[in-house]
């Protein structure tokens, strides 16, 4: 069939990236938690590395609207982020699995995800629709009409993966998405992951570099608040150096840039 | 939205304050004591409802409190603050849901209660749908006010700290507006605005319209002020929130009536209507009262009985009528004013001071008489006793000096042969009638 | 000694003792301020009782409930010293008002087996409460019977007396033989319940 475009589809969107921050400082309590990022970020799957502390959970707090910076600039799928702007438009094609990942116990599975659909602002009748593809591809069909506090530690996070992923989003945050799954279900994830990122930019927070080398095509590496490194996983797993500590290459290039970077601020 | 509301009614505390409120308003009802029953009374059913609200409201703002915690306890928050839909569209749903519940709770309560005890009703107010709807509207209203304080202090204490507070408060305002005996000690009019109505003062009152109103228009403007308050997210909407509730009390205050005691209420003339019973003697009920004619008639024949032998006796039974604070019902000579007395959920059982009540001074009573003397209560009580042909169960009503002085002239007329009796007791009621005589010293002229 | 502290730093025994102490305290304050009579009506004292007893439901758990349960220390025996201490906090205050009569202004709380009987057997309810629902909700059920109980002890009975369906709704502040069985039977099933099983695990899933 047929129907007439509006020169507004087919135009191209102002910005080509889907995370755009500038010198962005962001607050975490009275403490500056990152302070001066810049990071670009497109379609695919970005793996987010760093030490406790670095800064990690406060960007993804940042980059899911929860918090704003309070300095520098944000833009996230083509609106300022930072200050002004329209968060809503942004928060309609946002996911996000949040570290500490809360839930409504009494809820079923389904009913969850449909609140979180509903939250989102989906049109009413694709809801349960997407709601089932959700719960499908989490593996979690048959546990669809269980309540939320039956659930173990690993179903729940694959729970909090399901709401963040039912509206199709093309900003997709997961902070520790990995945590309590066993072997499996973690290389399921992983292809979940490369299939979501062909068509949407994924940020993913771990501490797991063996399944950053596996799902994703970038990593950012952070430190004190401030991007140490950026580039793909063989890049990192080039990076290594003899003193690197680690038991895979990519989690010594890991340690090696860390130090490397770590001796300059000290000798800095 | 309609399906959110659906796993909002069975998945939050609607689901549990629903039934809470349920069994509370049952309980309430089944004991909160009754000046007159609620069988076959739809007003007096009404107002029991409407008094079950001191306990309800309470318990509603205590789970909408209750409710409000659910985001904080279970760290949903951060998940939540990353959605678009507006703080207001949100927490709709759930508000909706507690107070569809609430309302359906009070309803299907009443329903259940009128249906079992109101099927032989002879009279159906049509003010009982209003009464019940502004209770239903402030059941809501609570609910949403606890709400919007549980969003303020979502803490474990805030649900019990607000159901002690209230009811204390509620007891305490409560007890204001009761009588201490004077009728004309004046409390601030804004108490009218509490939706539990204090003592009833019969069965043929309702609710007078200009309270009903202010109650309509302030509840419903709290309820808007609470759900604003819910929705709010900046100081300056808060201000602007409390708006409504400004503006409801503006109105809502000055229509209140003067606040004295039984100001809220007035005299349904309806309900006060006079039933008769076809067959002499004639034995007459208000309205409300119209379905207890079969058994009153009994009681009321057998005390007419009772005033036979005396020259031109009453033939008429008459209910005594509640005509206001001040006002008493007019007795004509030949009426027999009688009270009707019921006890919760149980048939009129006339007790033996319902008789001494009625056959006092011979059942007559002349309201025009100024002139009293010392003994006429002794007087009246002694034609009273002669007349049914025993001493009363109780001297209450007479001091330690008059009840002795009533069992000693008792002693000496009760010697009496019987027509002498009758003639004295007759006499008595002349000079009641006639507002003539000393009542004491007609009844023992000539009796040492 | 260093055990009983840590353990009442743990359950937040302090602020809530605070608050046990308060109530029975202001009520007994406010009395003799307000009132001209030296007993405190049974209905405040009921109430009074409630308020006291209440908040051992925020002290039955802790943070590290999960881990205390696999200690092998006995626990029956704690809880049920718990129990008892918090019983005769409680009472010992309430009772102690009536060494108040010689002084200058006073007012008790009596007559001392309401206290005794509403102690004991609300105490058993709010465990008994704790051990179905959690400790979370172990307030509603003692505190809601105890609202109901005062409100309709004060309001006024048509002069006859009430069924025992009644009684039973309004034991803690009645002397008649359904409400004392109400007690005794709260009591002695939250007691056995209580030392025996203990409070129900968190249900919340980030405990």
């Amino acid at each position: 069939m047929v129907r007439v475009v509006n020169a507004g589809e087919i135009a191209p969107s102002r910005s080509a990236w889907a995370v755009a921050a500038e010198r962005i400082r962001v607050r975490a309590g009275r403490h500056l938690a990152v302070d001066g990022l810049d990071l670009t970020l497109d379609n695919g799957v970005h793996g987010l590395l760093g030490p406790n502390g670095a800064g990690k959970t406060t960007l993804m707090r940042a980059l899911a609207t929860v918090i704003r910076p309070v300095g520098g600039r944000l833009e996230l799928l083509g609106q300022p982020a930072s200050h002004g702007g329209d968060l809503r438009r942004v928060r309609r094609d946002l996911g996000y699995l949040p570290q500490q990942f809360g839930c409504y116990p009494r809820f079923t599975l389904r009913e969850f995800v449909e609140y979180m659909a509903w939250l989102k602002q989906m049109p009413k009748a694709e809801i349960p629709g997407a709601v089932q593809r959700a719960v499908d591809r989490v593996d979690l069909t048959e546990h669809a009409d269980r309540k939320l506090k039956t659930f173990s530690g690993g179903m729940l996070r694959r729970a909090g993966i399901a709401q963040a992923i039912v509206n199709d989003p093309r900003l997709l945050l997961l902070d520790e998405p990995t945590v309590g799954l066993d072997v499996e279900q973690r290389v399921t994830f992983r292809a979940l992951l490369r299939e979501l990122g062909t068509d949407s930019c994924v940020v993913v927070s771990t501490h797991l570099v063996e399944d950053v080398v596996a799902a994703c095509t970038n990593v950012v590496l952070i430190d004190h608040g401030h991007l140490v490194w950026q580039g793909t996983p063989e890049q990192l797993a080039d990076e290594e150096t003899p003193d690197g500590i680690g038991d895979s290459p990519a989690e010594r290039g890991y340690s090696s840039l860390l130090r490397e970077r770590r001796g300059q601020a000290v000798t800095r | 939205m309609t399906r959110i509301w659906w796993i909002e009614s069975r998945r939050s505390t609607a689901a549990r304050l629903g039934p809470a409120l349920l069994a509370m308003n049952v309980l309430m009802l089944l004991t909160l004591p009754a000046a007159a029953g609620r069988t076959g009374r739809w007003m007096a059913l009404t107002m029991h409802q409407r008094m079950s609200l001191g306990m309800l409201l309470p318990l509603a703002v205590a789970g909408g409190a209750w409710q409000l915690r659910r985001d904080r306890r279970h760290r949903v928050e951060e998940l939540l603050s990353s959605t678009p839909r507006p703080r207001w569209q949100r927490l709709a749903p759930t508000a909706v849901a507690m107070a569809t519940w609430a309302g359906v709770a009070y309803l299907v309560v009443f329903g259940a209660f009128a249906a079992w005890g109101l099927r032989t009703a002879s009279y159906y107010p049509t003010d009982t749908v209003v009464i019940i709807a502004v209770g239903v509207v402030s059941l809501v209203a609570a609910t949403w006010v606890g709400m919007a304080i549980g969003r303020a202090l979502p803490y474990l204490v805030t649900a019990p700290i607000l159901a002690v507070v209230l009811i204390t408060g509620l007891g305490v305002m409560s007890v204001l507006v009761t009588p201490d005996g004077d009728e004309h000690t004046t409390f601030p009019r804004f108490l009218f605005l509490s939706p539990t109505p204090s003592n009833v003062p019969g069965d043929a009152v309702t609710i007078a319209g200009r309270v009903d109103t202010a109650q309509a228009v302030w509840w419903v403007c709290l309820a808007a002020t609470a759900f604003a308050l819910l929705s709010v997210v900046t100081r300056r909407g808060a201000a602007l929130a409390v708006a409504p509730l400004l503006l409801g009390s503006a109105v809502a205050i000055p229509m209140l009536p003067a606040g004295r005691d039984g100001g809220e209420y007035r005299l349904d003339r309806t309900a006060m209507e006079q039933v008769c019973t076809e067959d002499t003697p004639r034995v007459c009920l208000q309205r409300v009262h119209a379905y207890l004619l079969p058994e009153m008639s009994d009681w009321a024949r057998h005390a007419l009985g009772l005033l036979a032998p005396l020259p031109d006796p009453p033939t008429t039974a008459v209910e005594w009528r509640y005509l206001g604070p001040d006002t008493n019902d007019v007795q004509p000579p030949d009426t027999m004013l009688f009270h009707l007395e019921l006890a919760p959920y149980e048939r009129p059982t006339q007790s033996e001071g319902a008789l001494w009540e009625a056959l006092d001074g011979a059942a007559a009573s002349n309201g025009t008489c100024t002139v009293f003397h010392q003994h006429d209560t002794v007087a009246r009580r002694l034609a009273a006793a002669l007349l049914i042909g025993t001493l009363p169960p109780t001297d209450d009503g007479l001091d330690e000096q008059e009840a002795s002085l009533f069992h000693e002239t008792y002693r000496r007329l009760s010697v009496l042969p019987h027509a002498e009796r009758i003639r004295r007791v007759a006499a008595l009621r002349h000079a009641v009638l006639t507002c003539q005589g000393d009542l004491y010293q007609v009844l023992t002229e000539g009796v040492s | 000694m260093r055990w009983l502290w840590l353990y009442l730093r743990c359950r937040n025994v302090l602020p809530a003792v605070t608050v046990t102490v308060t109530a029975i305290v202001t009520t007994w304050a406010m009395w003799v301020t307000f009132s001209d009579t030296q007993v405190i009506h049974p209905a405040l004292t009921a109430l009074t009782v409630a308020l006291a007893v209440i908040p051992i439901s925020a002290t039955l758990t802790g943070p590290t409930d999960a881990v205390e349960r696999t200690a092998a220390v006995s626990w029956p025996l704690r809880r049920t010293a718990h129990l008892l201490a918090w019983a005769g906090v409680v009472i010992g205050l309430a009772l102690s008002t009536r060494f108040t009569l010689d002084w200058f202004v006073s007012a008790r709380y009596t007559p001392p087996e309401l206290v005794l009987r509403d102690t004991a057997g609300l105490l058993g309810l709010t465990v008994l409460g704790a051990a179905v629902l959690g400790a979370q909700r172990a307030w509603i059920a003692p505190l809601t019977w105890s609202l109901v109980s005062v409100v309709l002890a004060v309001t006024p009975t048509p002069g006859r007396p009430r069924p025992s369906y009644q009684q039973v709704v309004m034991w803690t502040t009645s002397s008649a033989r359904p409400a004392v069985v109400t007690a005794v039977t709260l009591t002695a099933v939250g007691l056995a319940v209580h030392a025996l099983r203990g409070p129900r695990a968190d249900q919340s899933l980030h405990p």
